[in-house]
């Protein structure tokens, strides 16, 4: 066989064993139709609406393209963000490694296939969200040539057809290949590094380096507003828009097939893609066997004196907590997505405050905020709320809790540490990593906002309950229905339904209380102190309750885990 | 068949995991491959197969260098790994008929060999099961049939006999007898003394990184007359 083929077969190879199992219970397939219907379909369509008005305001300005260009970009922004890790790792650290390059397959053939493998499942949820951006230009489209969507069919030439169904599946894909090939390029300058602590502090800092680079380049972003945002992206002045379209040269050449029906720029928008492909290839050809040999030669010093140093005696609690911590530390999958993942927050809120906090919308907001109007102090208390919510269920902590023990899960059962201490600890674990970033996150707003220390703690305390609501619904999902049997620590966290639901979940009891809060102000009608304080009591009572509740059925599902 | 020539292996800056190891596994020959834990003997195993480059030396399969001429160095030998746990949600079948296309095993020879491996290892009702389910041995078992479903001249087996019950463990060994009779070799890595004595033509003993004795189990017994191969072993491999 071939080596296309032989990638092919390792591709396939790799979706059959990612299909996720969904627990035969009828409060899964609630769930998934919440999944769909509450969080993909209403952003699905928010993306669409948003395409759509760009498209009609910007048309009227002469630059129509311009509001589906923008859109394509931020979304190629968001697919090498997130998935720089994904790939890195796909390619170089996942457990099946080994197992792969014993067989007689080029190691370029493997590493295309674990690429397109990782641009599949990366880029999966990304597809129909790039469909409705689609759809709400094409009904501009209909909408500025005063003809229906049927009409608009025989209109729209071929060119924009076919532009805009490689659009939907390539868009995403130059983002992924500039990850494959700064992990190749990476390890083929780390080849000489041999400890694994420095190696991670360096490919780390690289990636870290990486992903500022590319939030440094958001910074235009703030200078849009409701007023500007026509004449800026109409005028091609947008700063976002101008380094995007440099970094991400061909998406200019997707709009410009799509909106000025030209032929060249879609056979040259393909053209780059192949192009971009075969360099990747040809990159992994280079050095993909090389960096696989390097990090099977990777060494771990450190550990080695840390084994002499005395065993100290801790209680029950805290041996179970440093278990836990352990884990999660020195687990690369389980550091990298649930506990530097935190990182975003303080570091987002940063670059938020940092690029616009003395101009447009936010300066206004900013300046609401310091006289002291009660809008804006709600505004920001929800929005920490809301922060603490997605926080928590974004890392996975709690919804992975018992997941992460793998094979292992029988230890749960056989110590001899009552299931209390061990949930108290798995429950510790996850606020010990989230909270901190939650607290910076709201230090450094508090320093662009001349937040009082009062409030601080106020919302400190708000968000310790709202991420306890969360911490305890992931355990809950998850003791469930623990996902044990994966191959490696990656596909435990990508193939655990838990934290998917959990994530939904969250997002919409960050929407409900969000929601329910405002309505229930104007509805009031309150002194924002006394409202905040019933915030406060209603937040809290819910926390306490849930988590007596929920305890009470995560030590029966422990009780229950079938760890055969 | 399988010759590693002045092998060594570094991890990290300082551990010396494999240092100038040479041994020879010949046509017709079976060689078992025994040391205490961290001797080096999956690090060895791992440079055989590709995994891992020799950082010195080399590794020839069937006269093929696996790190100039993998393609064809691969083709040449199957491995078991030590831990079979991997792709657990394909079911059986699908993971030893990837492993079949990937090397290119025609329609008639995969019936043949499956038919005959999984009666032997009495797998033939498991393998539409998803591998998530299957115990550890079943596990194995399926990686032990995939592994010899293109029938190579070499094979290179890490811990093979764990987890396997006493039917499917003689199977394994019958096997093994049967492959080197034909003229192929085999080398396989066990900690249990008595598969080695009663399996192996030679037997390499490693400590250390480095090879502590090679040759036959009588020979071995001559040198150390009046001890048992526990003692032997331990004697060997102790300091």
């Amino acid at each position: 066989m071939g080596g296309v083929g032989n990638s092919w077969l390792i591709f396939k190879m790799l979706q059959k064993n990612a299909r996720v199992r969904m627990p035969a219970k009828p409060i899964y397939c609630v769930l998934a139709v919440l999944v769909f219907g509450g969080i993909m379909l209403p952003c699905c369509v928010t993306v669409g609406v948003m395409s759509y008005v760009m498209t009609q305001a910007l048309a009227e300005v002469g630059s129509r393209g311009n509001g589906i260009l923008y859109e394509m970009q931020i979304l190629s922004v968001f697919s090498m963000v997130f998935g720089m890790l994904v790939v890195f790792n796909m390619l170089y650290f996942s457990s099946d490694r080994e197992h792969l390059v014993t067989f007689p397959v080029q190691a370029h053939h493997l590493m295309t296939a674990k690429f397109l493998f990782a641009y599949l499942m990366e880029s999966a949820m990304e597809f129909p969200v790039l469909l409705a951006a689609l759809i709400g230009y094409f009904a501009a489209l209909a909408e500025g040539a005063s003809c229906g969507a049927g009409a608009l069919l025989g209109q729209v030439s071929p060119v924009s057809w076919v532009a805009a169904l490689c659009g939907i599946f390539l868009v995403p894909l130059v983002p992924m290949l500039y990850c494959g090939m700064f992990s190749v390029v990476l390890m083929a300058c780390l080849k000489r590094v041999r400890s694994a602590q420095t190696f991670y502090r360096i490919s780390g800092v690289c990636m870290l380096g990486f992903a500022a680079l590319f939030l440094y380049s958001l910074r235009g972003m703030g200078q849009i507003n409701i007023e500007n945002y026509v004449e800026a992206l109409g005028s091609g002045q947008d700063l976002f828009l101008r380094t995007m379209n440099v970094i991400f040269f061909p998406v200019p050449w997707f709009t410009a097939a799509l909106d000025e029906v030209k032929a060249g720029y879609l056979l040259l928008y393909l053209g780059m893609h192949v192009a971009l492909f075969l360099l990747f290839v040809l990159l992994g050809k280079q050095w993909y066997q090389q960096g696989l040999y390097t990090v099977g030669a990777l060494g771990n010093a450190a550990a080695t004196r840390g084994a002499r140093r005395p065993g100290r005696r801790h209680s029950l609690f805290v041996a179970c907590l440093l278990r836990e911590l352990r884990v999660l530390l020195r687990t690369r999958a389980f550091a990298g997505n649930c506990v530097y993942v935190n990182l975003i927050w303080p570091a987002g809120t940063f670059a938020l405050f940092y690029f616009t906090s003395d101009h447009g919308n936010l300066a206004s907001f900013v300046g609401m905020y310091r006289i002291g109007k009660e809008r804006a102090e709600l505004a920001v208390m929800l929005a920490l709320l809301f922060a603490a919510f997605i926080a928590t269920a974004m890392n996975s902590l709690s919804s992975t809790a018992f997941s992460r023990e793998g094979k292992q899960i029988g230890l749960l059962k056989y110590i001899p540490v009552p299931y209390m201490t061990q949930l108290r600890a798995k429950a510790c674990a996850s606020a010990i990593f989230t909270m901190p970033a939650l607290l910076a996150m709201e230090g450094i707003a508090a320093y662009y906002l001349g937040m009082s220390l009062s409030k601080i703690v106020f919302y400190a305390a708000l968000m310790l309950a709202a991420h306890m609501i969360a911490s305890a619904v992931g355990m809950l999902m998850d003791s469930g229905m623990p996902y044990v049997t994966w191959d490696d620590e990656y596909s435990a966290l990508r193939g655990n339904v838990s934290t998917f639901f959990n994530m939904a979940v969250m997002m919409f009891a960050a929407g409900a209380v969000i929601g329910l809060s405002l309505l229930l102000y104007e509805a009031l009608k309150w002194p924002l102190p006394a409202y905040s304080l019933l915030v406060f009591v209603v937040l809290w009572g819910t926390a306490v309750g849930t988590v007596l509740l929920t305890d009470v059925r995560i030590l029966e599902n422990m009780e229950d885990l079938d760890c055969g | 068949m399988i010759r590693a020539e002045n092998l060594t292996f570094v991890y990290g800056k300082q551990k010396k995991a494999v240092d100038a190891l040479s041994f020879a596994v010949q046509p017709g020959e079976i060689v078992g491959f025994a040391g205490p834990n961290g001797a080096g003997k999956t690090t060895v195993i791992k440079m055989l197969t590709g995994i891992l480059k020799p950082a010195q030396g080399r590794v020839l399969i069937h006269g093929h260098d696996i790190v100039r001429e993998p393609l064809v160095a691969k083709r040449a030998f199957a491995y078991v790994a030590d831990d079979p746990d991997v792709l657990l949600q394909l079911s059986g079948a699908e993971y030893i008929h990837y492993v079949a296309d990937i090397y290119g095993v025609s329609e008639k020879d995969r019936a043949d060999r499956v038919q005959a491996l999984t009666e032997r290892f009495g797998m033939a009702d498991a393998l539409g099961m998803p591998m998530r389910e299957y115990s550890h041995g079943m596990r194995q078992k399926t990686m032990i049939i995939a592994a010899l479903i293109h029938n190579p001249p070499a094979w290179i087996l890490d811990e093979p006999m764990t987890g396997l019950d006493p039917a499917a463990a003689y199977e394994l060994k019958q096997l093994m007898k049967e492959h080197a009779a034909n003229g192929n070799a085999v080398l396989f890595s066990t900690h249990v003394l008595e598969v080695a004595e009663k399996l192996c033509d030679r037997i390499l003993i490693l400590h250390h990184g480095q090879s502590v004795y090679q040759g036959t189990m009588e020979q071995l017994k001559t040198q150390h007359p009046q001890k048992s191969l526990e003692e032997i072993f331990i004697g060997l491999t102790s300091g």
